[in-house]
């Protein structure tokens, strides 16, 4: 199902948490919503839910109005962050509530009931713990419940609010790999809130950057790391180092050496962002920025080598660059960047 | 070390001994009193005492002021403990205050309220007066009164709780199709139960057991507006001090009944069952 929002607009009081957003989610899509908190993310996945309702714009499924249809209307499934698993009831009674609560002419038999209940906690793998109470799970045992109570009532669309946010790192990671696998199975459109870009990268089919309450940036994962749309989308994606450059005569200029074509833009400052993987080590001559090594950290299998460039002031952090030592002076050239008006 | 210790078992003993002596003179002692002289001319004036129509009629009317009073409390409370936890509006603050003012302000001034606005002189005592409706030193003066003095007690006790408790389950009901009722009914009140009943408990304690303010708008009129408490003070005044003790004595079992059901309460579901204490 395709979810659409138009041109949405959301304030709490004082604060505009969504600002004119539009967006759709097409059929059968993984669609990740990325910002930092308060972006407006969250408050985008409740508006689609019908949990929150806009100040103006308008929700679409399938090109159906339902802008003002409440949350039980819409046939969402809509996974909380803290599970928000009904506490007095087992995990059995968790899934089937959202059948029992129908009306008599459209619920399901018990038998019937009893049979879902055991089909979606196989899909889980929880099939021995269908009598436990949520407090006697492990919070990605939780989770599962809450997304097989979520699927139980056949939902045209899944909403999950940053659903691993509550892991550790660990399960989070299986978990995430295994909610593909289920959204790969049941075909479900889908949209998630995470404020974790590794997982909206590596999760969905597009992302959506959000930022102040609009939207930066829509695109492939690949796509939004390799051509940011804006500094904000350059800056929060990945790492990037960030350089003050000036634009003169359509060339860029740092520190004075020439580093290149500037591809149309306007003579004038500009701000220049490189990932640590575009810096490479060359000699001497056009577009070489002189450069000392500071220091040396690692992350885990990756290396990072901060450098001062120049006399400017400004460092960069880049991948490993061979046999140098901190104190070691070489020149610098930039493979490929980005670059936005100041 | 052993010094220390040594002392603080001593302080402990005494900090225990004081406790207890303090109870049993103040609690114990009065608790044990009130049998004691109920009981002083055999089981029989006891019986005498309390089956006697003016007794009996006092025991009715109290416990139709609390069969009143709880419901309206029951009803009011999850109301208002619902919208304070779950709603920002102005004014909340000024509701919360509100919900504690019968704490705050004296029984006698509660009773006095009443007599000001529905007695004869009060501001719409001519206009009862006219339709022939009588709320002061009536029925319904009492039951107001005790509605008055009780309706913190549910409030109070759920209005913490719902806010530890969030809306998240409600709104998860709500996306699974769930209405508004079946929410209430499946997923809140499950939820508040205990911390419902206990408040009940408290409220229902305080609304049997309530003197000052249902005094003012009572007329002690015996027979007809005598609650209990109204009438052991009778009772005492009258130099009948084995009536006035045996119908104290049943205000006592009932302090006592909703002691063992309170601390069931709290032993079977624990603290987190009964928060907000």
């Amino acid at each position: 199902m395709t979810v659409s929002v138009h041109h949405i607009t959301k304030r709490f009081g004082a604060f505009t948490a969504l600002d004119d957003v539009s967006l759709d989610a097409r059929p059968g899509e993984f669609l990740a919503l990325l910002g930092p908190s308060g972006s407006g993310k969250t408050t985008l996945l409740r508006v689609m839910a019908g949990l929150e309702f806009p100040d103006a714009g308008a929700v679409l499924f399938d090109h159906v109005d339902v802008t003002n249809a409440r949350a039980a209307e819409r046939r969402v499934g809509f996974v909380f962050q803290h599970y928000a698993l009904f506490r007095h009831m087992t995990v059995a009674e968790n899934i089937a509530f959202g059948l029992k609560v129908k009306k008599p002419v459209e619920r399901p038999s018990p038998e019937a009931i009893a049979a879902r209940v055991r089909d979606l906690l196989g899909l889980i793998q929880l099939e021995h713990l269908g009598g436990r109470y949520p407090s006697q799970l492990s919070g990605g045992q939780r989770q599962r419940v809450a997304l097989a109570r979520a699927l139980a009532v056949g939902p045209r669309v899944l909403l999950l609010d940053e659903p691993f946010g509550a892991l550790d790192a660990k399960v989070r990671k299986d978990l995430r790999r295994w909610l593909r696998q289920i959204h790969d199975e049941t075909g479900v459109t889908s949209v998630f809130v995470t404020h974790d870009q590794e997982e909206a990268l590596e999760l969905a089919d597009r992302v959506v950057v959000m930022n102040h309450g609009r939207i930066e940036q829509v695109g492939e994962p690949a796509e939004i790391y390799d051509h940011p749309a804006s500094a904000f989308v350059a800056d929060f994606i990945g790492e990037a180092n960030r350089l003050e450059v000036t634009v003169r005569h359509g060339r860029v200029f740092f520190a004075g050496v020439d580093l290149g074509p500037a591809d149309g833009h306007g003579d004038g400052p500009a701000i220049l962002y490189a990932r640590p993987h575009d810096f490479v080590i060359t000699d001497v001559g056009a577009g070489a920025i002189p450069a000392v090594r500071r220091s040396h950290r690692r992350l885990g299998a990756r290396h990072r080598i901060l450098l001062s460039l120049g006399d400017s002031g400004a460092t960069v952090e880049v991948e490993t660059l061979g046999p140098l030592d901190d104190g070691d002076v070489c020149h610098l050239a930039i493979q490929r960047w980005d670059l936005f008006p100041a | 070390m052993s010094s220390s210790t040594t002392e603080s078992r001593l302080v402990r003993r005494l900090l225990i001994g004081i406790a207890l002596a303090f109870l049993s003179f103040n609690l114990l002692l009065p608790l044990f009193a009130v049998f004691s002289e109920a009981l002083r001319e055999g089981w029989q004036g006891y019986q005498a005492a309390i089956i006697e129509p003016d007794a009996l009629a006092a025991i009715r009317l109290t416990l139709l002021a609390a069969a009143i009073a709880v419901p309206f409390n029951i009803v009011f409370g999850v109301c208002a403990a619902w919208a304070i936890a779950r709603f920002e509006f102005p004014g909340k603050s000024l509701l919360i205050t509100l919900i504690d003012l019968p704490f705050s302000v004296s029984p006698v001034i509660a009773g006095l309220i009443y007599v000001l606005l529905f007695g004869a002189h009060g501001w719409f005592g001519p206009w009862l007066d006219e339709h022939d409706i009588q709320i002061v030193f009536a029925v319904p003066g009492i039951v107001l009164a005790t509605i008055f003095v009780t309706f913190p007690f549910v409030a109070r006790e759920l209005i913490p709780l719902m806010q530890e408790q969030g809306n998240d389950e409600e709104e998860a009901a709500l996306s699974l199709g769930a209405s508004g009722w079946q929410t209430f009914w499946r997923v809140t009140l499950p939820n508040i139960r205990w911390g419902l009943l206990y408040g009940v408990l408290l409220c229902n304690a305080r609304a049997m057991g309530e003197f000052g303010a249902v005094s003012v708008v009572s007329g002690h009129i015996r027979g007809l507006t005598n609650t209990m408490p109204l009438h052991v003070e009778i009772l005492y005044n009258e130099y009948n001090f084995i009536a006035a003790f045996a119908v104290a004595s049943l205000l006592a079992l009932l302090a006592l009944v909703t002691l063992v059901a309170k601390s069931l309460l709290e032993w079977r579901f624990g603290r987190k069952a009964v928060a907000g204490h």
